[in-house]
């Protein structure tokens, strides 16, 4: 029996400039699922994930594990949400990785042993364990991309996000992103253009497009769906093509 | 830009401790107008512009084939961000360039921070709002820009005189080093002036949101700058040069004399009292060495070998620095 | 990039590095405090080159290197100095026979003191890693929101810079690095706006990234100073070696006037 863990309803958000960017989505994800948010530039996809991290505040509800999401009842929620940036220099802003890995934990308010567990655990699931005193500009660009992870895995949100998290890797380094984001265990919610790491990765892919869900399914289903995918102005993914 | 950044040495303790602790001050209030304790967003932003600066040095304004000059970047803070926030953002590059770059000494910080921070953006911010009025034209917004840009800075420079004679190390006339002072800023903020305008018009033209409140009073800047501006500041700039080196010719001739009389009477007197070979020695020496030594000229051939010798120096620092840039490239 | 450079021997490890940030700080402090205390016609004596040297060449920086950056900050104080010659001329004695004008005393001490007190400052900031130096910085006092604004400062530097070049890069592959002044102006004051806009990007998604992970306005470092022995023993010895030097019985006092 699987388990409801986030809930959006009616789910609007406009910009200050005015932009409407979303307009009324509605998404349902289970605890363990692993789910592709494909989409044009410019449909949603990153304001989405803002919303979803309690960044924006839009109109309609936004639930994670039964609890809604306020601007009020944020500090109770902030652990349960986490979103990678698609740049690893907005991500990690520290002195230090180890520095970036605890800036979370100890936001939520852990004493030092829990902190520093966290660092930890966050750092082999990443494989990072002996970088931890490196300066964010010494580290490769495959090794920012998987710190950036690390930093918010070592909140152990009950939902990840990622915005484009292959974007800029080279293929090994991408190669090696996918190996470890599949031995993963969380929930997870990703934001991609990059078809072969989705279906790796996702069963299930929702395609929004100018603000709204536009298809919900199984991986296959929506990226071989030809008619559908060139109307939202996206590639057919070739492996399931035809 | 040609930043004179003040060194320890030439000041005593009890001066620098006492820039120091002014220059703490005005920063204090300077975060509390900022509202920095309040808006944890502020934090990362003034940091972030920090750096900015550093890079905008990095992109060079031509002047003559083989010199350049950049931003500086005081008053264009000042006027885009308001004077406490970018007093806060010039002190933290002062303070970077101190402990990264070695510019300046640690305990001359406090002298830097009001020289160079503290009176360019509030000095400027005022004067730039006094000029440019509710809703001013493009013109009296340069106007603006420049007057700010040239007071702000030549007042921050004309206190390096001071307190370096203050102090009493260097033992350096203080009219002279002012008019030096005052000469020299005068053109680096000419061209400041312009860069801060070409920013501003800029943004003004491409992005006015991000300027907040300040963007509807500067939008007639986006026009442009007219050829006309430049030309009549830089006669400006040149009547004012012209000013400060007819007040070297007029003021000099009585400090001139004492010195040229205490001179003759001093190596009178040494060489009365050391009848000594060796003696007569170290004052041809020294004659010799003081590549100027008709006293009648001192302060005139003082102030012009002032300006050649810093500008050559500083040509040579510029060629070093940008030697070590490259040797920094290729170990990267 | 000049930073680059400087920066690769705070990396390194020596006896100087692993000292505690705050140690080397109050040291280099007290120094050039003693530096700046002696008298005008007062040339340092070679016992103050012991302190920068000992630093220096136990943090195992190169001599060469420290040389040719103190001579990259030292135009202005050279050009100042060098006038000092013709504007002072009073006698001082250096032995019973040789007299030589008081600028040319003050010139010497000054630039003596100048290259020693830089020495400690290079020694300080080669030895020691920039966000160390800012915690040693916010423990003796210096406020929080400064060095929080410097920590960021400092890691957004290498990045801003970096786009300046690539910005001036793509220029230059435009324009030759020719045209009419005017043109290169505005182009030039176009890429400073650039450069601006994406300042301001950069500091409001690092801002969200932050909220994300539930910022609240207070930033903690997990790794904090240990004070240790060697610390104490550093600040005593200087301590001890300062005040022999400037109250001891030194060379300088000839110059007492």
């Amino acid at each position: 029996m699987s388990e409801l863990l986030l809930e959006v309803e009616g789910l609007y958000y406009k910009y200050d400039d005015g932009t409407q960017a979303l307009c009324g989505v509605d998404l349902k994800i289970d605890r363990g699922e692993t789910i592709a948010l494909v989409g044009p530039n410019g449909s949603g996809k990153s304001t989405l994930l803002m919303c979803l991290s309690g960044l924006y505040f839009g109109q309609g509800t936004v639930r994670i594990d039964g609890m809604e999401m306020t601007k009020s009842g944020m500090k109770e929620i902030r652990g349960r949400v986490g979103l990678v940036f698609q740049s690893p220099d907005d991500q990690l802003f520290m002195p230090t990785l180890a520095d970036d890995l605890a800036f979370g934990p100890i936001n939520l308010g852990y004493d030092r042993a829990k902190v520093q567990e966290r660092i930890d655990d966050a750092a082999s699931q990443m494989q990072l364990s002996d970088m931890l005193d490196r300066a964010p500009y010494h580290l490769s660009m495959g090794q920012k991309r998987n710190a950036s992870i690390a930093t918010v895995l070592a909140m152990q949100p009950s939902l990840l996000m990622m915005d484009e998290p292959s974007s800029n890797l080279d293929p090994r380094s991408r190669r090696r992103l996918i190996e470890v984001l599949e031995s993963l265990d969380t929930t997870m919610l990703i934001a991609s253009h990059d078809l072969a790491l989705i279906g790796r990765l996702c069963k299930r892919t929702a395609l929004i497009d100018e603000g709204q869900i536009v298809a919900d399914g199984p991986t296959a289903d929506i990226l071989g769906n030809r008619t559908l995918m060139e109307e939202h102005g996206l590639e057919v993914w070739p492996e399931t093509a035809g | 830009m040609l930043a004179m950044h003040m060194a320890n040495e030439l000041l005593t303790p009890a001066v620098a401790v006492a820039l120091i602790l002014f220059a703490a001050a005005a920063l204090a209030l300077a975060s509390r107008q900022t509202r920095l304790r309040f808006d944890p967003a502020k934090v990362p932003l003034m940091g972030v512009l920090g750096a900015f600066v550093f890079a905008a040095q990095m992109i060079n304004f031509p002047i003559l084939p083989g010199t350049s000059g950049h931003l500086g970047g005081g008053v264009l803070l000042a006027i885009l961000l308001g004077p406490h926030a970018a007093t806060l953002v010039m002190a933290s590059i002062l303070i970077v360039q101190c402990l990264i770059f070695q510019d300046g000494g640690l305990l001359a910080l406090g002298a830097n921070i009001i020289n160079l921070g503290i009176v360019p953006c509030y000095l400027g911010y005022i004067l730039f709002h006094g000029i440019a009025g509710a809703a001013p034209k493009a013109g009296r917004i340069y106007l603006a820009v420049f007057a700010a840009t040239m007071i702000g800075m030549v007042a921050g420079a004309v206190l390096v005189p001071f307190e370096v004679s203050i102090s009493g190390v260097a033992s350096v006339p203080i009219t002279e080093f002012l008019l030096v002072m005052i000469g020299l800023h005068l053109l680096v903020a000419l061209g400041e002036a312009i860069i801060t305008f070409l920013i501003v018009g800029y943004l003004c033209k491409v992005r006015p949101q991000v300027l907040g409140a300040v963007a509807d009073k500067l939008s007639a800047a986006g026009k442009g700058l007219s050829s006309g501006a430049v030309i009549g500041s830089v006669l400006v700039v040149a009547l004012l040069l012209g000013g400060v080196f007819s007040l070297f010719a007029s003021g000099s001739p009585d400090a001139l004399e004492s010195i040229t009389s205490l001179e003759d009477d001093t190596s009178k007197v040494l060489v009365k009292q050391n009848p000594d070979e060796l003696t007569a020695k170290a004052t041809e020496l020294q004659e010799r060495i003081a590549f100027l030594p008709d006293y009648r000229w001192t302060s005139f051939s003082g102030m012009v070998g002032t300006i050649v010798t810093l500008l050559v120096v500083w040509g040579i620092s510029r060629i070093l620095r940008g030697r070590n840039k490259h040797v920094a490239q290729i170990t990267d | 990039m000049h930073h680059h450079y400087i920066d690769r021997f705070a990396y390194q490890d020596s006896p100087i590095h692993r000292l505690d940030p705050r140690a080397k700080i109050l040291t280099v402090l007290a120094y050039s405090m003693v530096l700046i205390s002696l008298h005008r016609y007062q040339i340092p004596s070679p016992g103050y080159l012991i302190f920068p040297f000992v630093l220096l060449v136990l943090g195992n920086i190169s001599l060469l290197f420290v040389a040719k950056h103190i001579l990259i900050v030292s135009p202005f104080i050279v050009c100042l100095v060098a006038f000092s010659p013709i504007f002072d001329k009073t006698p001082c004695p250096i032995t019973e026979s040789i007299v030589i004008g008081g600028g040319w005393v003050t010139a010497i001490s000054i630039m003596i003191r100048f290259v020693l007190g830089m020495g400690a400052l290079v020694a300080l900031a080669s030895t020691t890693r920039f966000p160390e130096l800012l915690k040693g910085f916010e423990k003796l006092g210096v406020p929080r929101l400064l060095v929080t604004q410097l920590r960021f400062l400092y890691r957004y530097l290498f990045l801003l810079v970096d786009q300046a070049m690539h910005l001036r890069q793509a220029r230059r592959a435009r324009d030759a690095g020719r045209g009419p002044l005017s043109s290169r102006w505005h182009s030039s004051a176009g890429l400073v706006g650039v450069l601006f806009l994406r300042t301001l990007e950069q500091a409001e998604h690092t801002h969200l990234a932050m909220m994300a992970r539930g910022y609240d306005g207070t930033i903690q470092l997990l790794k904090q100073l240990r004070w240790q022995r060697r610390d104490w023993i550093l600040l005593v010895v200087t301590a001890g070696y300062l005040v022999v030097l400037r109250w001891g019985n030194y060379l300088g006092d000839f110059f007492g006037v």
